[in-house]
């Protein structure tokens, strides 16, 4: 009987301190990348840095991947990468979603470069539209700023197929891009 | 490859999956008909109408795509357009589903406008052992911006392995062949949640 309770008591335990440390990370936003929970952003301000706007997707700098041979990646740490080239991978959000807005996470350590990120939708017949297009200068230290989509954008995959581009420059790293979308 | 060696095993524990993967079997008669590397013609493309309810879309840009392997070079073309420079001929991407969904139809968009190049489309499944069964779905042909088109019936479920789409640059590789995307039409099953828990 008091082996039975135990082996019901160990595994309770355990998730019950694995959730508090989940609640306790869960209030703090944007969330910290891994492996720099040492450094501190300045993160700009933006609408999805209030409660419960919407779902957002979060995706690391190091999982996408170049666009062509020719480009040259390199990792630096936390995600971060840097990129002679156009660095893509798919947006992929459920069908209707509204894209609202993104965050840029990008770390410059002041010696110059830029870095850009884009959503962008192909046809896939000879058709390209940047649905938000932001270049950032070369600034000191970690940032993330959010921008806006100038027209909101329902996601129709009958018709376009949409990406994430980015391009960390010189000594200006990519970290990752943040989408806030929403569901109707 | 045999892909009922695949489904056999399954059968012989539950009789009724058996009556479904007989049904099946058409399907997947049609992914055994070509190898990885083969280059047979496919039956024409049709023209599927647009947007019918009842269906989900799901696509991908074929500047998502990688190599076979890291000999494979590529340049970006536009649009969201890549065409290979050298290397390894063949780009990949697996395909996920929902698990139940209903694999429609894939629809390659390509350019192409070379008199001998052209671009291959394949749909292959996997099961693990190193065999794998091919659905070719077609090649472009040299009318610029086009797309090649395949009903392919499948039903994602325990008997179908990874699924990938395969395309391959054939011929003299330059910008004027370009692999630009893939649609993919899926059905989702509703399943019945009311008797889920068995108590009908």
């Amino acid at each position: 009987m008091f082996r039975t309770l135990l082996t019901l008591a160990v595994p309770t335990l355990g998730l019950l301190l694995a959730g508090s440390a989940l609640a306790a990370e869960s209030g703090s936003y944007p969330p910290a990348l891994p492996g720099m929970s040492d450094i501190t952003f300045d993160h700009h301000p933006g609408p999805d840095l209030e409660a419960a706007i919407g779902p957002r997707l979060f995706i690391t700098a190091a999982a996408l991947h170049r666009r062509d041979t020719n480009t040259t990646v390199s990792y630096n740490r936390g995600g971060c990468v840097t990129s002679s080239g156009t660095l893509t991978t798919d947006l992929a959000l459920p069908a209707g979603a509204t894209i609202l807005g993104m965050r840029t996470f990008y770390f410059n350590d002041g010696s110059g470069g830029d870095v850009m990120s884009a959503i962008t939708r192909y046809t896939g017949q000879n058709a390209v539209t940047d649905l938000l297009s932001t270049s950032f200068p070369a600034g000191t230290g970690y940032t993330s700023v959010y921008n806006e989509l100038p027209i909101p954008e329902t996601v129709n995959e009958y018709d376009y197929a949409y990406v994430l581009n980015a391009r960390g420059s010189g000594s200006t790293q990519i970290c990752a891009m943040l989408v806030l979308y929403q569901m109707h | 490859m045999d892909f009922t060696t695949h489904i056999r095993p399954t059968c012989s524990r539950l009789l009724f999956l058996c009556a479904g993967s007989a049904l099946m079997l058409p399907a997947m008669s049609a992914l055994a008909a070509s190898d990885e590397t083969g280059f047979s013609t496919t039956e024409p493309a049709s023209m599927l109408p647009r947007g019918e309810s009842g269906y989900s879309y799901l696509r991908l840009s074929g500047s998502t795509f990688h190599p076979f392997d890291s000999t494979g070079e590529y340049s970006y073309r536009s649009s969201g357009c890549i065409y290979g420079t050298g290397g390894e001929y063949r780009f990949v991407r697996g395909l996920i589903l929902p698990e139940g969904a209903i694999l429609d139809s894939i629809r390659f968009f390509y350019y192409d406008n070379s008199s001998s190049a052209y671009l291959s489309a394949y749909f292959t499944t996997y099961d693990g052992s190193g065999n794998f069964a091919q659905t070719n779905i077609g090649n472009s042909s040299a009318d610029g911006y086009g797309f090649i088109e395949r009903r392919i019936n499948l039903k994602n479920d325990e008997n179908v392995g990874p699924m990938n789409l395969t395309v391959a640059f054939n011929g003299d590789r330059g910008s004027d062949v370009a692999f630009c995307g893939v649609r993919v039409r899926y059905t989702i099953e509703i399943s019945d949640v009311i008797f889920a828990n068995g108590f009908e």
